[in-house]
Formats: C-alpha cells, sequence, structure tokens
C-alpha cells in the first residue's frame, strides 16, 4: 500500500542514493576515463482506487553510465594515431638534426674536401697542399664515423623501444583480459552494470592504443574482444589472450627486434601489419626514416668513395707511381637467415665495386705487379664504366634467394619484399658459382658454401659503407696529382693508343679532374644511363627526403591531435562531469530530500493527531 | 552543448601550450636569424639552399683560384720583362758594336759585358717560384734548370757552350719530351664538361698558369744561329758575344734577331696579360653572379626579422590572453553562491 509515509520514505531514500550519486560525480571530476553517471528515478506504479491512479511514490531503478561505445571507440582510434604520429615524430626530429642539419653538416665537410682539392689542384706540388687534403679527407672521415656511430645507436635505442613497447603491450593485456574475468563475473551475479568497472576497462583499453592500434570488440556477455592490425591478428579472444614477442629478425647479424606473434603454433612476424600506437611509429619511423635515411647517405657515400678511388686511380703520384686507394673500398658480404638449411652463412656471398671483372685489362690500383692496361684508351674504358655503374647504386637493401631448380640466386628488396627487376622488368638473378654487377654493386657468388632451396641472404651495402667509410692513404706525397703524359710518340693525334705513363712532375690534370668530380652529375642514373645527382645532390636528396618525412609526419600530427580533440570533447560534452550541474543536481536532491523528509513529518503529525482524536 | 568541467580545464591547457609551442618555434627561429634550421622546416627551400651555397662555395673557390694564377702569371710577366730589358741592352750593345768607330778591344769588353746580361737572364729564364717550381719548365718543375748547356752542338770559339731547353734534344742527358707540353690550368669558372685532357688545349673556364721556356724564349725565325742550335734568344747573345770575344764586328742578323726576339716575348706578354684579364673578367662575373645567389640564398633561409618580431609579439599576446582568461574560467564555480 503506497501511502503518505511509504512515498516519503521511499522518496527519501531515493534521494539520498541521488545525492550519493552526485558526490561520487563530484569525487571522481578529476578522474582519467570515469564517465558520469545519473541515478534514473522513476516513479513507482500507481494503483487503481475509485477516484482514478494514485500514484505510488519514487524510487530509484538503477544507477547509470553515461556512455556511447561509438565516441569510445573512435577515441581509442584516434589515440593509436595520434600517438603513432607524436612518436614518429619526436624520433625523426632527433634524427633529422644529426644527419641533415643546415648547419655544419656533411655537406659542409664534403665541399672542404673538394675544395682543398682545387687547392692542391692550384699547386700540385706543395706538400702544405698535399696535407691540407689529407686532414680534409680526414675531417671527412671523422664527421662520418660520428654520424654512422650516432644512427647505429638510434638502431639500438629503436631495438630496445621496441622490446620497452611490447613488454608495456603485453602488461595492458593482462590488465583488460582480467577485468574482463571480473566483468562477466559481476554481470552472472546481477542485472545491474558494474559501472567504475567498465570505466576502468575503458581506461586500460584506451591506455593500450597508446601503444598498438588495437579494435575492441563488445560481446554480449559483457566481454571485449582485442584485435590489432585493422582487425586481423586477435589479441584477447574468447578469453584466450595471446601475447606479443620481440625478439632479433631472421637474420640474427642483422640486430634488429622485431615484433612477432603465435599463430596457429606458428611464430610469425608481424612488425609490418602495425600501424598504429607507440610501436607503429617506432616500426614506421626505422622503416622509412631511418633505414632510408642510412640507405641514401650510403649511395653518397659509395660514391664519392667509388669516384675518388677511381679517378685516383688514373693517376701518378709524385714518385711516378700509380695511384693507390684514396678511400677504403667498399667489401662487405651477406648474413644469413636463421631457417637456412644449408652450410653457407653468407660470409662467402662478397659484394664489392668491381666494374671491370669482366675485362681483360689489369685492374686497379694499377701497383706493380699487375700494373697498367696496354694502353691509355683502354684504362680510360674501364674508368668511364666504373663512373657508369656508379650511376646505377640503387638505396636499397638486397635479399638473395636461393633457388636449387635453377642454381641461381633471385634479388627482391629488402624493405618491400619486391623483386629487384633489371631495365626488361625481368627479375634480376644469378647463377651460383658466377659473380655480376647488379645495380653498380659486384655480387660475388663463386665461393659459395653448400646451400639448399629456399636458403635466404640480406646484404646492405650501403649501410656498411657508413661503418666502412675510411681514408686509407697516408703518404702526402702518394697523393697522384699527375695525369696521363701528354706526349704522342706516334704523332697521330690521339693518346688513347698510347702506353700509360706519367705526365712531368708538376701536372695536375688528375688533380683537377678528382676536383671536377664535386660539380659532375655521378649518381643515380635515369634508364637512358644519364646521371641526374652530383655527390651533394646525393646528400641533398637524402636531407629532403628526411625533412619531407619530418614535416609529412608533423602535418598528420597536428590534424591527428585535432581528431583526437574533437573526439575528446565529444565524450567530455556526453559523460564528463560538471560541476556546476552537479552543484544544482546537488540542490535539487538536497531539496527534494528535505522535502520528503517534511512528508514523513506530515504523515507523522497527522497519524498523531489522529491518535488525539480518538483518545478524545 | 552540454560542457564538463573539463573541457574548460583541457581547453585552457590547450590553447596555452599550442602558444607556447609556437613561441618555441619563432624563438628558434629568431636566435637563429634562419627561416630554415632543418630540413622539415622547408624541404624544398632547403634543398635550393644547398645548391645556392655549393655554387656559392665553387664560385669562391674559383674567385681564389684566379687570384693564385693570377699572382703566378705575375711573376711570370715580371720575369719576361727582366729578360725583355736585358734583350734591350744588348740590342743596343748589339747596334753600337756594329759601328765602325769602335775597336777590337772596345768590342771584347763590350762582350765582357754581354757575359754578365747572358747569366742575368739565364738566372732568370731559370727563375722558380716561392714553391721552388721552375717557372719556364713547363711542368718538369722539379729539375734544377729549364735551360741547360747544349751538349750536342760543338762548343763556340770562345770555348762556352750554346743553351739547350730541356725540351730539346740538344739537351743531352736532361732532355726530356714531357717539357714542351705542360699546361697548369687553374679553374676559374663552371666547365661545362667538368673535364681536363692530358693535352688539354685550353677550356674558358680554366686558365693556363705554366708556360714552357721554348715558347717564351725562342726566336723561331732566328737567322744568325748556326743549324741545328736551339733558335732562344739566350743563345743569340751567346753567338753574340763570341763575335765580340773575337774583336768583330757582329753580323746585322744578331741585331735583327733581337728585334724579332723582342716582338715575340711583347707577344706573350700580351697572351698573360690577356689570361690576367679573362680572371679578372670571371672574378669580376662570379661576385655579381654570387651576390645575386647569396640574395636568393637569404631571402630563402634568412629569417625576416620584422615579420618574425611581429609574429612573435602576436603569439606572446595571444599567449597571455589565453592565460588570463584560463585563471578567470577556473574561478567560475556555482559552489561558490550556494553557501
Amino acid at each position: 500500500m503506497a501511502d503518505m509515509l511509504t512515498i516519503g520514505s521511499l522518496a527519501s531514500g531515493a534521494y539520498k542514493k541521488a545525492i550519493e550519486v552526485t558526490s561520487h560525480n563530484v569525487a571522481n571530476v578529476g578522474t582519467a576515463g570515469y564517465h558520469r553517471q545519473r541515478a534514473e528515478i522513476v516513479s513507482n506504479n500507481p494503483q487503481i482506487n475509485g477516484t482514478g491512479f494514485l500514484g505510488g511514490g519514487a524510487q530509484v531503478q538503477t544507477v547509470n553510465r553515461i556512455y556511447a561505445d561509438y565516441l569510445q571507440n573512435q577515441l581509442i582510434a584516434s589515440n593509436a594515431t595520434n600517438q603513432r604520429y607524436d612518436q614518429q615524430f619526436k624520433l625523426s626530429k632527433q634524427v633529422e638534426g644529426i644527419v641533415a642539419s643546415n648547419d655544419q653538416g656533411v655537406q659542409q665537410f664534403m665541399q672542404r674536401f673538394y675544395d682543398a682539392m682545387q687547392n692542391l689542384s692550384n699547386d700540385p706540388t706543395t706538400n702544405t697542399n698535399r696535407r691540407l687534403l689529407l686532414d680534409e679527407s680526414g675531417n671527412l672521415e671523422s664527421h662520418i664515423s660520428n654520424l654512422a656511430s650516432i644512427l647505429k645507436d638510434t638502431q639500438q635505442q629503436t631495438n630496445k623501444q621496441i622490446e620497452d613497447t611490447v613488454t608495456s603491450i603485453n602488461q595492458q593485456l593482462d590488465t583488460i583480459y582480467t577485468i574482463n574475468k571480473q566483468v562477466e563475473r559481476a554481470l552472472s551475479s546481477g542485472s545491474q552494470p558494474p559501472n567504475d568497472l567498465l570505466d576502468r576497462r575503458e581506461k586500460a583499453i584506451k591506455d593500450l592504443s597508446t601503444y598498438i592500434d588495437i579494435k575492441p570488440y563488445r560481446q554480449k556477455n559483457g566481454r571485449v574482444d582485442i584485435h590489432t592490425a585493422n582487425g586481423r591478428l586477435p589479441l584477447i579472444s574468447d578469453n584466450t589472450l595471446t601475447k606479443l614477442v620481440a625478439k632479433r629478425s631472421d637474420f640474427p647479424n642483422e640486430s634488429r627486434t622485431e615484433v612477432f606473434m603465435n599463430i596457429s603454433g606458428e611464430s610469425k612476424k608481424i612488425s609490418d601489419f602495425i600501424h598504429g600506437g607507440q610501436l607503429g611509429g617506432v616500426l614506421d619511423f626505422r622503416k622509412n626514416m631511418l633505414d632510408k635515411a642510412q640507405n641514401e647517405l650510403g649511395v653518397t657515400l659509395n660514391g664519392i668513395v667509388a669516384s675518388t678511388n677511381w679517378q685516383h686511380y688514373q693517376g701518378w703520384d709524385l714518385n711516378g707511381n700509380a695511384g693507390d686507394n684514396f678511400f677504403a673500398p667498399l667489401a662487405t658480404n651477406a648474413m644469413k637467415n636463421i631457417h637456412n638449411t644449408g652450410a653457407e652463412d653468407g660470409t662467402n656471398i662478397k659484394v664489392s665495386f668491381d666494374p671491370n671483372f669482366a675485362s681483360a685489362n689489369p685492374q686497379p690500383p694499377y701497383l706493380p705487379p699487375s700494373s697498367q692496361p696496354a694502353t691509355y684508351g683502354a684504362k680510360q674504358t674501364d674508368f668511364k664504366n666504373a663512373l657508369t655503374e656508379i650511376g646505377h647504386f640503387t638505396a636499397r637493401e638486397y635479399e638473395l634467394k636461393y633457388r636449387a631448380g635453377t642454381n641461381d640466386f633471385a634479388f627482391y628488396d629488402h624493405q618491400t619484399g619486391q623483386p629487384v627487376l633489371d631495365n626488361t622488368g625481368a627479375q634480376i638473378t644469378v647463377v651460383n658459382g658466377a659473380q655480376a654487377n647488379v645495380e653498380g654493386l659486384k655480387f660475388d657468388f663463386r665461393n659459395t658454401s653448400a646451400l639448399s632451396d629456399g636458403d635466404s641472404f640480406i646484404v646492405k651495402p650501403h649501410q656498411d659503407i657508413l661503418q666502412q667509410f675510411k681514408k686509407t692513404l697516408q703518404d702526402p706525397n702518394k697523393i697522384a696529382t699527375r695525369g696521363q703524359s701528354p706526349v704522342d710518340t706516334n704523332n697521330n693525334g690521339s693518346l688513347l693508343d698510347e702506353v700509360p705513363a706519367a705526365a712531368a712532375y708538376g701536372d695536375n690534370v688528375n688533380m683537377a679532374n678528382m676536383a671536377s668530380l664535386a660539380s659532375k652529375k655521378l649518381l643515380y642514373s635515369d634508364t637512358a644511363g644519364n646521371p641526374s645527382e652530383t655527390l651533394l645532390g646525393g646528400y641533398s636528396k637524402m636531407s629532403v627526403n628526411v625533412g619531407l618525412y619530418v614535416s609529412g609526419t608533423d602535418i598528420q600530427r597536428q590534424a591527428q591531435t585535432n581528431v583526437l580533440q574533437q573526439v575528446t570533447n565529444r565524450i567530455e560534452s556526453l559523460s564528463g562531469v560538471n560541476l556546476d550541474e552537479e552543484a544544482a543536481n546537488l540542490l535539487k536532491y538536497q531539496q527534494a530530500y528535505q522535502a520528503s523528509a517534511q512528508i514523513i513529518q506530515t504523515a507523522q503529525k497527522m497519524f498523531t493527531t489522529m491518535m488525539g482524536a480518538l483518545r478524545g | 552543448m552540454r560542457v564538463s568541467t573539463n573541457q574548460f580545464h583541457n581547453q585552457g591547457i590547450d590553447a596555452i601550450q599550442k602558444h607556447q609551442s609556437d613561441i618555441l618555434a619563432i624563438q628558434e627561429k629568431m636566435s637563429t636569424g634562419k627561416r630554415i634550421n632543418k630540413p622539415s622546416d622547408d624541404p624544398v627551400g632547403m634543398n635550393q639552399v644547398h645548391n645556392l651555397k655549393k655554387t656559392i662555395s665553387q664560385i669562391e673557390t674559383y674567385k681564389k683560384n684566379g687570384d693564385y694564377a693570377k699572382s703566378q702569371l705575375g711573376l711570370e710577366e715580371t720575369q719576361i720583362q727582366t729578360v725583355i730589358d736585358g734583350v734591350q741592352r744588348a740590342r743596343e750593345l748589339t747596334i753600337q758594336m756594329m759601328n765602325d768607330s769602335y775597336n777590337p778591344a772596345n768590342r771584347k769588353a763590350t762582350g765582357a759585358e754581354i757575359g754578365q746580361l747572358i747569366e742575368h737572364i739565364r738566372n732568370v729564364m731559370n727563375s722558380k717560384n716561392p714553391e721552388k717550381e721552375l717557372l719556364f719548365a713547363g711542368n718538369n718543375v722539379n729539375v734544377s734548370a729549364a735551360f741547360v748547356d747544349d751538349t750536342v752542338n760543338a762548343p763556340l770559339s770562345n770555348g762556352s757552350r750554346y743553351t739547350a731547353y730541356i725540351g730539346s734534344t740538344n739537351a743531352g742527358a736532361n732532355y726530356d719530351q714531357k717539357a714542351n707540353y705542360g699546361a697548369r690550368f687553374v679553374q676559374i669558372g663552371f666547365d661545362a664538361n667538368n673535364q681536363v685532357a692530358p693535352d688539354d688545349k685550353g677550356d674558358p673556364a680554366r686558365v693556363r698558369t705554366t708556360d714552357n721556356g721554348a715558347k717564351v724564349f725562342d726566336v723561331p725565325t732566328a737567322t744568325s744561329l748556326p743549324a741545328g742550335v736551339d733558335k732562344n734568344v739566350l743563345n743569340v747573345m751567346i753567338q753574340l758575344k763570341d763575335y765580340l770575344d773575337k774583336g768583330q764586328q757582329p753580323p746585322p742578323d744578331i741585331a735583327s734577331d733581337f728585334t724579332k726576339a723582342l716582338d715575340h716575348m711583347s707577344g706573350v706578354m700580351a697572351e698573360i696579360g690577356g689570361r690576367q684579364n679573362r680572371i679578372q673578367t670571371q672574378k669580376d662575373a662570379g661576385q655579381s653572379f654570387k651576390m645575386s645567389l647569396d640574395e636568393r640564398r637569404s631571402k630563402i633561409e634568412e629569417m625576416d626579422v620584422v615579420q618574425g618580431i611581429a609574429d612573435f609579439t602576436k603569439k606572446q599576446n595571444a599567449l597571455q590572453m589565453a592565460q588570463q582568461i584560463f585563471s578567470k574560467v577556473q574561478k567560475m564555480s556555482l559552489f561558490n553562491y550556494i553557501r
């Protein structure tokens, strides 16, 4: 029976609860991930009597959490993207400053190196000028080696960061997994939603999206499944937890940490599928900026080393000996995949710059006993060919796959996994046991150990030159400033048929030509074989690419920050606590509570009035 | 729209942070004076700056090269002038001695003076630059002399020997064919093919700084010398001394050969002067080119300070405004009124 007393006491109870909910909101105004709650006050069923329906008062039916799934999903998605670009931006800015700062960068050291050559070519017999050139090459060398060690550190830093992020992801997955279970238990024991537990889970999911891009799938029974890689890879599914693993890539000597996941019992590399969160940011930075910058810088350095050496081979030093190596020539080898079953570990697959290995002429440095080609013309032809091959350098890493059927190696781009194509569009292959020039570099497979079908190897010639870049010429008198002798012994008007011989002591032809390498277009030939960049231009190209990456990332970051702000605003607008609103509610509920109390008092007064009347 | 208390807070902080990072960016550009400090500031601009800086630095190098070449040529010019002065003196003496009013004793005395002149001129022709390189030996700069004793032809009657340039077979053991070439080119401008050949004949971008002695001091049409002897001006003087030592009148051929030699050397001087002018012209052209390049570089790379200060003040005002609004908004609360 809904009499006045019941109505009054129910109402006061209801408003007390409402005030409690209000207080809870006020208390959590600063709690991250909190959604405001509201006491749903409903009127009780009315009773019919003669005069009509008489209301039965009010009570709190449930405590509602003001929350929208779609907004929360948007928040998770935009948070992951935002964190990715934020991470990319921080890391790339750090590298940008090192490899491509406007002042005192590589380009200045290169310029000074070539200026010293000009200086020496003015006055080729002076010892001071010779020493200056060696000093400047030393400066260039030490600047490059600083750069290389910083880039190597950055490489290791990204490895560490990937490991740390994966650890955090796994911890966060544990948390969600545990809350999932608690939510399920809470829901099965009652029909009321465990609001604050749900908030904590949403918070945990959002925190997870800071590290990696995820998609939550909310299940009927209150569980949330978490998938990554655009929904393709399940992390939490049907209460099964699959953790990520950070470990060395399949090429152990590469020292490169990749993200793996156990998919149907097999450990699979998933680094390429992760596009969001801090992890996505680090991976993208490493692939599209760090590796690329190193490879492009490497192409420039390989260009400097090869062109300087080859021009130097053309000349003669003060003692009348042919020019030796100026810089240490590139000499590197391949690294094997741990899944390889053959005996070859990659060290017998050698990569170097040797453009004329097929030529019958003696190859440089033209020092005894191999000595000079028969004629100056033959020597020039080999030299021109070397410059042509320099134009073929391409900034990439090679993956070589052995095919037992054809007994050859197929060339792939290690970064993209795409085949490396020749001019006709066919994939480049080299027969095992042979050697060949591929994109300007000689790949030598002559001394390979036993191989099995499918064995793969990688080689990074353009990254390796960063570590190998070194001046080898020490004696200033050994700088080959003199060119070919201008004497035309048979007076036929051409020097090409002459036996290679040194010009007079004070000749500067070779040094002038070395200095001119700075202005000569040598790198990045088009299909017609015309080089498009000078050596300094090759460096500029790298720094422009670095700049475009950073500025592109910055634009994305700003856009994503705006998106995130907008989503956050919408969530705040819907679910955030407004203290003024709570203050108003507090007043309202307090007044209602006081009024309900008054009802009880009135009922009691009425009762005593009645009692007093009866007493007479 | 419903507004939550956190939104006030977030918006305030976001605004302050945005203004602060803007101010930081302007601060960096203002303090370095550069609009482009790293490639991402303007990737395309950075590329242009690299190219401009490279070109400017090349022009600077060419200017330095030109200065060096000029000093080298200046030295050569002075030395040739000294030889010209000596030859003129010898020519005057020749013409005097051709006069019948001098007796053999006078001629012998003059022969002694010519002997001094010969030594003087031989010295100049074998002179070296401060780097101890022979000036007139082509690229054979390191040998002991450019003009040595002729060991092939017989000595003259007074016992002295003719002189031979080291590029002539008359130099005997000192003979080196390479001395007849010798063209050290110094780059003073942009070269189209960036290439020097061993027997380069010259190139607008490069200037020759060495000459071989045969080209400078030879008198190709000399008639006073016996066949087989190097036809250089020194040998004409040696020949003259021989006549005088014997007390004979020098034949008119000698005087005319001296005239030819003077003409030839003046020609060489003019040619050297031409080279110096070319250097100067290149340098002037380079400097004005450099100025316009530098102006472009500064437009691309450098910060417009006025604009920078204006931007800075604007952002500073915005930041102060945001801070004030933040503190005001934070004071707004209904709780303040319901006590």
